[in-house]
């Protein structure tokens, strides 16, 4: 049996935000997320933010991340920031049909004695006509228990979403 | 994409080493490093790979990397003819700690270097969020089983690390 372990597949459209509650459990410390067919209204930043175990969203300015964007048509550029209300977690989507592709890697969400942090990779069409690969690392400052993940863009909404949640099972 | 655990360990005490073997095929391997902690302040998380269950300590690790941070402006790392696989100092405050993806090759084959690819978000002793992202070789034609993990000064105080087989 894989020790990857399915946990939560979620599906929307034209939503301003998508939360997944209840996937981060003691049964794993590490996951892995996708994001695909991502179609975004507007061309904007892709953001996410996590949920504590009473459910609410924490948007506390408890967040760094540092973000490389590559460009497939100039040079690359740096983002970074620290003690934000969100992560920037996946960058641009498009305004078209183009569609777009996401993994992150989650440590210790659920774990109520450490940070949690996170690994994404993207590639994403922005501005019209150029494609972009991306790289970020980003961690939540607060040693709190996170039971699920939001994901939100800066201005209007996902046209279609799809995400995959999976569990990295360690049997001892 | 399937994973398929091969060997794991928790440290829950002060230990100097860990070591992770196992392979023995051409299949891509994975290890994941989570919460790894140092019991010295500001040491470093090193890797090497073994053969026969031994860790390599030749000085033939080459590595190229970019390092995000999140406080500063990113940089480069890279050596050649290094006798380790280096990452970002880590500290023994809360959560500076050491997570980690990293993605091994042509371990199995005899008659190939070993290359690795990695992915690291660190929380660095001055509290800060840096990582690397880059890849390894060991140029050495010969098979390689696994992997060994260290820290540059003291002991490894807490962390999981677990290596899988990609199916």
């Amino acid at each position: 049996m894989s020790n990857l372990r399915l946990i939560n597949e979620t599906t929307a459209s034209s939503v301003a935000s998508v939360s997944i509650t209840n996937v981060f459990s003691a049964d794993f410390d590490i996951y892995y997320l996708s994001m695909t067919t991502n179609d975004l209204s507007t061309a904007t930043d892709n953001n996410y933010r996590f949920i504590n175990s009473s459910g609410s969203i924490i948007s506390a300015s408890s967040y760094d991340y540092a973000s490389l964007f590559m460009p497939m048509y100039s040079g690359f550029t740096e983002g970074k920031a620290t003690n934000g209300s969100s992560a920037l977690g996946a960058s641009f989507g498009n305004n078209g049909t183009e569609g777009f592709g996401l993994s992150m890697y989650i440590y210790n969400p659920f774990n109520s004695s450490s940070y949690s942090f996170a690994q994404v990779q993207s590639v994403f069409r922005y501005p019209a006509g150029g494609n972009q690969s991306y790289k970020s690392i980003s961690v939540l400052k607060s040693a709190t228990s996170c039971t699920g993940i939001n994901f939100f863009p800066s201005s209007g909404t996902y046209d279609n979403i799809n995400l995959r949640v999976y569990g990295l099972r360690v049997d001892s | 994409m399937s994973l398929l655990q091969v060997a794991t360990e928790t440290v829950t005490s002060a230990t100097a080493t860990v070591t992770l073997t196992g392979i023995d095929s051409d299949d891509v391997y994975m290890v994941a490093l989570n919460n790894v902690q140092p019991a010295t302040d500001a040491a470093y998380i090193q890797l090497r790979f073994t053969v026969g269950g031994s860790a390599d300590t030749s000085t033939n690790y080459d590595r190229a990397a970019k390092e995000l941070r999140a406080d500063s402006s990113f940089g480069n790392s890279s050596a050649t003819n290094g006798s380790t696989i280096n990452f970002i100092q880590n500290g023994t405050n809360t959560s500076e700690t050491h997570q980690n993806i990293i993605y091994l090759y042509n371990f199995n084959n005899s008659s190939e270097y070993s290359f690795c690819t990695f992915e690291e978000a660190s929380f660095m002793y001055a509290e800060a969020l840096r990582g690397r992202q880059g890849g390894a070789v060991l140029t050495e034609t010969q098979a390689t089983d696994g992997v060994h993990f260290s820290f540059s000064s003291g002991n490894i105080a807490s962390g999981t690390f677990t290596l899988y087989k990609v199916v």
